[in-house]
């Protein structure tokens, strides 16, 4: 993981770094668009160089790579499958509230939680109308905002 | 003197007192929540603040920050279950004492340290704000560059297991800053084409995302347990009273501790409560009972976590830099109330400034009043099942931000950064460097092109001033201090890898 996200700073410090020789130059600014961001990513780039090279080094010395075999997707995806459906439902709450509106998509969303959390499912339905009708109140009456009714039914 | 008496108007107002008491109770019901933080509650309440008056909004954030931080207490007293991670020092001494039938004695202890540790805090907090703040009006862009630049090496330093983990972290928030229309000329930069994001990376909504979606993702793989104390635990004035009294040292002590680290940029609370458990247990009589049931360990953990509350708000209030994530987040408050955090703050916003302190001081008198009389039933209550705070801190965290400002790219923003905030925390990468990043960047880069604009502009623009240099030089001090601290840790554990081997 931490290889992974280092190698992933990286790429956005090599990529900051030649997107931004493309920003003008203005004489007033002797600083410019371009000499903060490019700072920025000489100093993370070679700090990310630093903690992949240290990362696997100390993987090295330790031996970890010879010690654990391969990780198995299959075992990795059954010991995170909450996670996993969690993060899928995640992505498809906004998505629910441009579709079906605001509060079906919250109750949907409050529903299917609590099942991947093993709550009984009646148990579920009653909090999650709970839920929705408090998440409304608060935003339409004590907020006053408008909430989205979504494309389907606007 | 007229904004002191404004503000002393606006406190005793009919809502205002009664708004405080309800900040204050929910933030100790949030903090004795397991899993639910004081980050989590402000982060979730800004969005509610954006309809109602700075005054109100503050009162009602400030007295939810104080609460939570002693919230955390009562769980890890009577459940061994802290409820906010600074409160897992007070849990070592306090659920062993509440094992071995002093319950009542521990919260006692915890409620009257916390008020002490507040309010002695906020002496500190008025003391210096005041001064500090005149001070800063002298401060030209080079010195606020300078000062940015020390809170960011403090953060990525102290905050992050490893140095070069924390400059990541920082570089990360740095470049997402950058992302949007630039500060000085009106040129897109990193946006691809996409106009949602010629607005840049908003800061409430990313940090939001990395703090409370991030926390509630975590929370999933987080075992429930408790092992609550059956025997009664309810305490009065009188014992406080007499608790403070005994032990007056270690609290003045702990606060102390506690209000200098946060005074420090990106150093929070969990580090108060750490240092002064270990200083008050280096200079105990009885050292031994450390860790056994000592009240002096519940007193340190809990004046020194309390005492971070005034500290950091230092120099949030005063220079705009932010001293813990609390601080962070009511800094982003501050801004969607466009209020500018600094010297024009206490020259424009006098009113403000005195709420805040007033706030503050009558937050801490309250958790002493609800602590005493609600902490029995706040530790039953505080346990409500994960199942039903992941949905409800989730959906708050995603919708927040996007149902205030009316944009679908809001809820884009909150997710993508919970899961981004989710993976570093998981990978030991600091979220918080990652979030004081895309905060100070803006304001970093316009001193920075701000300073080279002077005449005869150069490295002495920086290093001829003299409170440049003495941040610069403090800056530097900071990263070789945490690159030492980092090598004797590994040095110290390779030690021991072989004997263990």
């Amino acid at each position: 993981m931490t290889v992974f996200l280092a190698a992933i700073a990286l790429a956005m410090s090599v990529g900051a770094f030649v997107l931004a020789a493309d920003f003008p130059h203005l004489s007033a600014d002797p600083g410019g668009l371009a000499l903060f961001p490019r700072i920025v990513a000489a100093v993370t780039g070679v700090a990310s160089v630093l903690v992949i090279a240290q990362t696997l080094w100390a993987r090295h010395a330790a031996g970890v790579a010879t010690a654990h075999g391969p990780i198995r997707p299959a075992a990795w995806v059954r010991e995170h499958k909450d996670q996993i459906l969690l993060f899928g439902l995640v992505f498809l709450l906004p998505i629910g509230i441009e579709t079906i509106g605001f509060n079906a998509a919250v109750f949907i969303f409050t529903y299917l939680t609590m099942l991947v959390l093993r709550t009984k499912a009646f148990t579920a339905i009653v909090a999650s109308v709970a839920i929705t009708a408090a998440i409304y109140i608060a935003y339409a009456v004590l907020l006053q905002a408008v909430l989205p009714a979504g494309s389907l039914f606007s | 003197m007229t904004d002191l008496y404004e503000a002393l108007a606006i406190i005793a107002s009919p809502a205002g007192l009664p708004l405080l008491t309800v900040g204050v109770f929910a933030g100790i019901l949030v903090g004795a929540a397991p899993g639910l933080t004081s980050t989590i509650a402000i982060g979730l309440l800004i969005p509610f603040t954006f309809t109602v008056s700075k005054y109100a909004a503050f009162s009602l954030l400030l007295g939810i920050y104080c609460g939570s931080m002693y919230g955390g207490a009562i769980p890890a007293v009577v459940m061994n279950l802290p409820g906010t991670p600074t409160a897992a020092v007070t849990a070592i001494d306090g659920y062993a004492m509440a094992r071995a039938g002093r319950g009542a004695q521990a919260l006692s202890i915890s409620v009257i340290a916390s008020v002490l540790g507040g309010l002695i805090s906020c002496i500190f907090l008025i003391g210096l704000s005041l001064p500090l703040a005149s001070l800063a009006i002298a401060f030209a862009a080079p010195e606020y560059f300078a000062l940015c630049l020390f809170a960011l090496a403090v953060v990525f330093s102290m905050a992050s297991s490893s140095i070069l983990k924390g400059i990541v972290a920082t570089g990360f928030g740095l470049l997402i800053s950058t992302v949007g229309i630039d500060p000085v000329s009106p040129y897109p930069r990193f946006t691809f084409g996409i106009p949602e994001l010629m607005i840049g990376i908003p800061e409430v909504a990313a940090t939001i995302g990395l703090f409370c979606v991030a926390e509630a993702l975590r929370l999933i793989s987080e075992p429930g347990r408790s092992d609550m104390i059956k025997d009664s635990v309810r305490s009065t004035l009188a014992d406080a009273i007499a608790d403070a009294k005994r032990f007056w040292r270690t609290i003045l002590h702990s606060s102390l501790i506690g209000t200098v680290i946060g005074i420090l940029p990106g150093t929070g609370a969990m580090m108060a409560s750490l240092i002064a458990y270990g200083e008050a247990k280096r200079w105990s009589r009885s050292p031994e009972t450390f860790g056994k049931g000592n009240p002096e360990g519940v007193a340190a953990s809990e004046a020194a976590n309390n005492a971070v509350t005034g500290g950091a708000l230092v120099p949030m209030l005063t220079l705009g830099i932010p001293g813990d994530v609390n601080t962070l987040m009511l800094l982003g408050a501050m801004l969607i109330h466009g209020l500018i955090p600094g010297p024009a703050l206490f020259r424009d916003e006098g009113t403000l400034v005195y709420v805040i302190f007033l706030t503050m001081i009558l937050a801490n008198i309250l958790i002493l009043i609800l602590g005493l009389k609600f902490a029995p039933w706040i530790a039953r209550a505080g346990q409500v099942n994960k199942r039903y705070t992941i949905p409800v801190i989730l959906i708050l965290a995603i919708t927040g931000p996007a149902i205030s400002e009316g944009h679908i790219y809001y809820f884009w923003i909150s997710i993508v950064f919970g899961v981004i905030g989710y993976v570093m925390d998981r990978a030991g990468f600091s979220v918080m460097a990652a979030a004081m990043g895309i905060v100070l960047g803006p304001i970093i880069e316009r001193n920075l092109r701000a300073s080279l604009m002077l005449p005869d502009a150069g490295l002495w623009t920086f290093m001829g001033r003299p409170v440049c240099a003495l941040f610069l030089a403090l800056s530097v001090l900071v990263v070789v201090l945490g690159l030492w601290r980092e090598l004797s840790q590994r040095r110290a554990k390779a030690s021991t890898q072989p004997a263990a081997g």
